[in-house]
């Protein structure tokens, strides 16, 4: 009698268990296919932004275009203050470099200069770098089906919510 | 003595130099980071200047580089002292990445006043 108690009582804690890290693995993954999509449209902003010429352009038209990358931009920089939670500290640590070297490369330079010209440099390079980050990404949503990354994470989210409310 | 660059300056800075707009980083640094830093290292015991950027909605790279990269190209100031009664505050999770921009920017013009 005991003994089937006990193996009903197991049975029911790994059934809890792997729902649970369903739930994990599915939210995670679900914020960062969100967040590579994010970034392939901020990707595309700079790349257009980078490629025109606003010589001949009156300024209006140059800042609204500087205050819809600055918009897209919330989208990454949301994403980046959870990420380490999300991602998994190593992966992070990588993606953290990649995401400021983008916001240097993407939205700074002249990136707010008037009547400036294309800087094809600019649009090559912020490209690529987008494109890293969209790969690191790619791993680390992989990384997420491990039971140890779920683990992590749960560590993290609760450890920074134990942290907000001292 | 802290700057809270919503309240006392913009919470939409913009802009490198003055031709990008009013609210830029070079008028930034000139008229509130040179003078709050010059005045704490005058006093004794030295205070610290707290940066407080919770209040601001965005921020481009070329005003964060002009306004903290740029203190190591202000003449005659005394940059390696300044770095060290400078601290950078931000609470809201979505800012973090412009705090790390700025101790990015500032260890980039440390290691260059270096050589």
């Amino acid at each position: 009698m005991f003994e089937k108690l006990s193996l009903a009582l197991f049975g029911a804690l790994v059934g809890w268990l792997l729902s649970w890290h369903r739930y994990r693995v599915a939210e995670n993954a679900n914020l960062i296919n969100d967040h590579i999509a994010d970034m392939e449209r901020f990707a595309e902003a700079l790349r257009v932004h980078w490629t025109t010429s606003y010589k001949h352009v009156a300024p209006d038209v140059h800042r609204a275009d500087i205050a819809k990358i600055k918009a897209q931009h919330t989208s990454v920089s949301s994403f980046y203050g959870e990420a380490e939670s999300r991602l998994g500290t190593a992966s992070f640590r990588n993606y953290q470099v990649l995401q400021l070297r983008l916001f240097t490369v993407g939205m700074g330079g002249d990136f707010e200069t008037v009547s400036r010209s294309v800087d094809e440099n600019a649009a090559i390079d912020s490209q690529v770098i987008a494109w890293e980050i969209i790969q690191s990404l790619r791993s680390a949503r992989r990384e997420q089906y491990g039971l140890m990354a779920a683990i992590h994470s749960t560590w993290r989210r609760w450890r920074g919510q134990t942290k907000q409310h001292v | 003595m802290t700057i809270d660059i919503a309240k006392q300056f913009s919470r939409h800075p913009a802009g490198r130099v003055p031709s990008d707009g009013p609210d830029n980083g070079e008028r930034f640094r000139n008229e509130c980071l040179v003078p709050a830093l010059l005045a704490a290292l005058d006093s004794a015991p030295k205070k610290t200047v707290v940066v407080d950027i919770d209040g601001c909605r965005s921020f481009g790279s070329s005003f964060l580089e002009e306004s903290f990269g740029g203190l190591a190209r202000v003449p005659a100031f005394p940059f390696p002292e300044a770095l060290k009664i400078l601290s950078i505050r931000s609470s809201k999770p979505h800012l973090q990445i412009y705090k790390d921009a700025i101790l990015g920017y500032l260890d980039d013009a440390k290691a260059r006043a270096a050589i």
